[in-house]
């Protein structure tokens, strides 16, 4: 019998690099452009949005081949979204007190996302599938309705 | 036109411009999309 060996303990967590951070008032879309290339991204967000008002997210400013499936905490809502042209997140009208946290996964053949979106009065779960193997250079951020007005968003990295 | 901010992470230089065309173009499909896919589902909700 050979000798084993136990396996190092991996660093738990991701490491992950803030690469920008905004904090937007009077425009209705965020456009991280110039994006350090990275395996993983994340995204977060907390602040007030329109009521009735969400947000949808966008990759290298493509608007094609998005699929994605919404679990909604409302207990009355399950939505698959299908082939759409964004990752949207936080429908059905509950943009309000609302925070994201999204992870883009870049290294997988196609690019994966999950992600929640946290609210007042519900809780949206989400995961979804952008069908390329494209390197992620940018990302944009966008309310469905009005202007972000509070809050700030940061995006990071990680290998 | 719809504002934009633009942030370039490799510089962190920040503009709010107008969309461009093809920016406009996604905005306009997506938000279009997004508009019937609400009425699509006020009209076929599942009780969870």
């Amino acid at each position: 019998m050979g000798s084993s060996t136990f396996p190092t303990p991996s660093v738990g967590g991701r490491n992950w690099v803030e690469i920008a951070s905004s904090t937007p008032t009077g425009v209705g879309t965020v456009s991280f452009t110039s994006l350090a290339s990275y395996n993983y991204y994340r995204v977060t967000y907390y602040g007030d949005l329109s009521t009735n008002s969400y947000l949808y997210m966008r990759l290298n400013n493509s608007a094609t081949n998005y699929a994605s499936t919404i679990i909604s905490g409302f207990g009355s809502w399950n939505s698959v979204y299908g082939i759409t042209s964004s990752f949207t997140f936080g429908s059905n009208g509950v943009g309000v007190q609302q925070s994201l946290m999204v992870t883009l996964d870049n290294t997988s053949g196609l690019t994966t996302a999950s992600g929640t979106v946290f609210s007042g009065v519900g809780m949206n779960s989400f995961e979804g599938a952008w069908f390329t193997k494209e390197q992620i250079n940018r990302i944009d951020l966008t309310t469905i309705t009005g202007n972000f007005s509070s809050g700030t968003i940061k995006v990071y990295g990680s290998n | 036109m719809p504002k934009i901010l633009v942030i370039d992470c490799s510089t962190g230089e920040e503009v709010i411009r107008d969309m461009n065309t093809e920016e406009l173009a996604q905005y306009e499909k997506t938000t279009a999309e997004l508009t019937l896919k609400e009425i699509t589902e006020e009209q076929t909700p599942t009780e969870g």
